[in-house]
């Protein structure tokens, strides 16, 4: 299933956050939208979640306008996983996992709910931690469990905030190998927000750069990833080079130059 | 790369887990029914007089035209005209707070949140001592001033915070932090209150304020039984949206639950509930905060199971605590409000210091 931004406008209060941002992703593609902090990156996922409505511009799947979908269908294309919060309520990891199920059952689990449920977590080699409280849980199972959840509602899409920014290196490759599978064999459709530009580079066929709400650019990571690019966005001098494992960024020193702080700063 | 693991193997094993987890939750569920069912029943043998357990059930079987056979004017006097109204009265107030105490936690995503913490409670007293001050100028049964007084207050104050924090965001300090601030300010409206009143009134607003089972009548608990019951029905209901806000409203709202809307309705339906059996009972503080807890420990956060859980629960607990209170030093009565103070407090700390679980991080 393909998912498109078309100038999505959106603003919280009086601050606008993104300025007609269009992004397209097709199916089983996995796009990383990389950016400084503040650029709208998480903004730009909500929207795309049908979770914000834009101000302006819109969001289609398979070129069905998001806010003329029943939230229910809707929540059977689109999985969400929100960055970590820390905090959570007293449910196992299969009770999470479960509630995936929720846009597709009326009050009761059928054996079919349980055995998604079980697919995913044995996938993600968590079956071991089914009965588990999530509070017990590490930061990283924590992370999975979360997921698991998003994919149990078997969505052809799912929009994931910085997956991997509770995990250890394993545990972001874990999940990183996991996603790559889950767009190349099962041709899911996977949008990424990544703040480590190597691995974001490394893991998704093409890559969108936001800067202050815009789209500074949008292609493979070649494309979109260069020193001058670096240099404008983040305000960083870095090193860009091809590696064995795709594109090695090498930040160096932050540049002081004015427009470069203002571009870089957190909102 | 990730570990796979034995495939129909796990999918045995989750499938059994998932049976034993309903199992344990539904377990749960009918242990607290039968044990509600005992306690109206052994509440009603209770008391100055002391009947056998067959005998209230024989007044109650008859009663309903269940049974043939007559009933002593005693038994009917006691068990139906006196005990059974004010422990029906109990039962369904427990259900009531304990009910909308668990879906104020659970739609604010806040263990704290109660009718009582929220300031509904001070808000309703404030409503009532208005309506027993003015009562001698007020046409009508005073009675239905002060429930209309505590009922409208109540509800003006859940539909205030609520506003608050949907221009503040809905942090969990929003709601506490305006829950305390409309308590001082009523607590200090019901002060004024008292300062101004006659001797009478300012005995009927202090026993108001203690909180107790009174006023019950078969008359109140025709109002109020299915009232409450329909609310919790209905949040039932919303038990599935319930639980994905439990990840946060952005999840609910990627799962297809319009937050807003699920929020404004738990609040007003739960405000509802609670301040409907607040007007006629006073105020009886911990029950809408102790019950979900006890619960939560006992099955889990999910709210198919967890509402009629600790609704239950607090039936049971406000029948026990009434029973104690209009049994231990008769004829004298001490009111529940209090009786639920003492033994519910200490409780709780118990289980909140062995607690190994810690919810809400």
């Amino acid at each position: 299933m393909k998912i498109v931004a078309d100038k999505v406008r959106f603003a919280y209060g009086q601050t606008q956050v993104l300025r007609e941002v269009s992004v397209e992703v097709r199916e089983g593609e996995v796009l990383g939208i990389i950016g400084p902090n503040g650029s709208g990156k998480s903004t730009l996922l909500r929207c795309m979640g049908g979770i914000y409505v834009p101000a302006g511009g819109e969001v289609r799947i398979d070129g069905a306008r998001l806010p003329s979908m029943a939230r229910r269908a809707r929540a059977k294309q689109i999985g969400y996983v929100p960055q970590t919060s820390g905090e959570e309520q007293p449910f196992t990891v299969l009770d999470l996992v479960l509630m995936g199920r929720r846009p597709h059952v009326s009050w009761g689990l059928g054996s079919r709910d349980v055995a998604i449920a079980a697919a995913v977590l044995g996938e993600l080699g968590m079956t071991h931690l089914a009965g588990r409280y999530l509070n017990e849980l590490s930061g990283g199972q924590r992370q999975k469990a979360h997921i698991a959840r998003a994919l149990a509602q078997e969505p052809a899409i799912l929009l994931l905030d910085e997956p991997t920014s509770a995990l250890d290196i394993r545990h972001q490759l874990e999940v990183l190998e996991f996603v790559r599978r889950a767009a190349r064999r099962d041709g899911r459709t996977i949008v990424l927000v990544m703040h480590e530009l190597s691995i974001a580079a490394r893991y998704s066929d093409r890559l969108a750069l936001l800067s202050d709400g815009r789209l500074h650019a949008a292609g493979t990571p070649e494309e979109v990833l260069t020193e001058q690019a670096l240099q404008e966005v983040y305000g960083v001098e870095a090193q860009v080079r091809p590696g064995e494992y795709g594109l090695e960024v090498v930040p160096i020193r932050p540049l002081h130059e004015p427009e470069a702080a203002v571009g870089g700063a957190a909102r | 790369m990730t570990k796979h693991g034995g495939g129909v193997q796990d999918a045995a094993a989750i499938g059994e887990l998932h049976r034993k987890h309903a199992g344990r939750k539904l377990l749960v569920l009918l242990v607290l029914a039968a044990l509600t069912v005992l306690a109206v029943l052994g509440a009603a043998t209770l008391g100055s007089a002391s009947l056998g357990i067959g005998d209230v059930v024989h007044v109650i079987l008859v009663k309903l035209g269940l049974a043939g056979g007559s009933v002593d004017a005693l038994g009917n006097a006691i068990v139906w005209e006196l005990r059974l109204p004010r422990i029906l009265l109990a039962l369904v107030t427990g259900l009531a707070l304990a009910g909308s105490g668990t879906v104020m936690q659970g739609v604010l995503r806040n263990p704290l949140v109660s009718p009582f913490t929220l300031g509904l409670s001070s808000a309703a007293a404030f409503g009532a001592s208005v309506a027993i001050i003015a009562g001698a100028s007020l046409p009508g049964n005073l009675r239905y001033w002060i429930i209309g007084s505590a009922f409208f207050f109540g509800m003006a104050t859940v539909l205030f915070i609520y506003f608050v924090a949907s221009l503040k965001g809905s942090g969990k300090a929003t709601y506490l932090l305006s829950g305390v601030a409309i308590s001082y300010v009523f607590s200090a409206g019901v002060s004024v209150m008292k300062y101004v009143s006659d001797h009478e009134a300012l005995r009927e607003i202090v026993v108001w304020l203690m909180g107790g089972l009174w006023g019950a009548s078969w008359h109140v608990v025709a109002i109020l039984l299915p009232l409450v019951v329909g609310i919790l029905l209905v949040l039932l209901a919303n038990a599935w949206n319930l639980n994905v806000m439990a990840g946060g409203e952005e999840v609910a709202a990627s799962m297809g639950v319009h937050v807003k809307r699920l929020r404004l309705l738990v609040l007003v339906l739960a405000t509802l509930a609670a301040s409907a059996t607040i007007a006629f009972t006073g105020i009886i503080g911990f029950i809408g905060l102790m019950a979900p807890h006890i619960c939560r420990m006992l099955v889990g956060g999910d709210n198919r199971y967890l509402i009629p859980c600790s609704a239950l629960m607090g039936a049971v607990l406000l029948i026990v605590s009434d029973t104690i209170g209009r049994t231990v030093i008769a004829p004298t009565e001490i009111p529940v409000g209090i009786i639920t103070s003492f033994i519910g407090v200490p409780f709780f700390m118990y289980l909140l210091i062995r607690q190994r679980r810690q919810w809400w991080g």
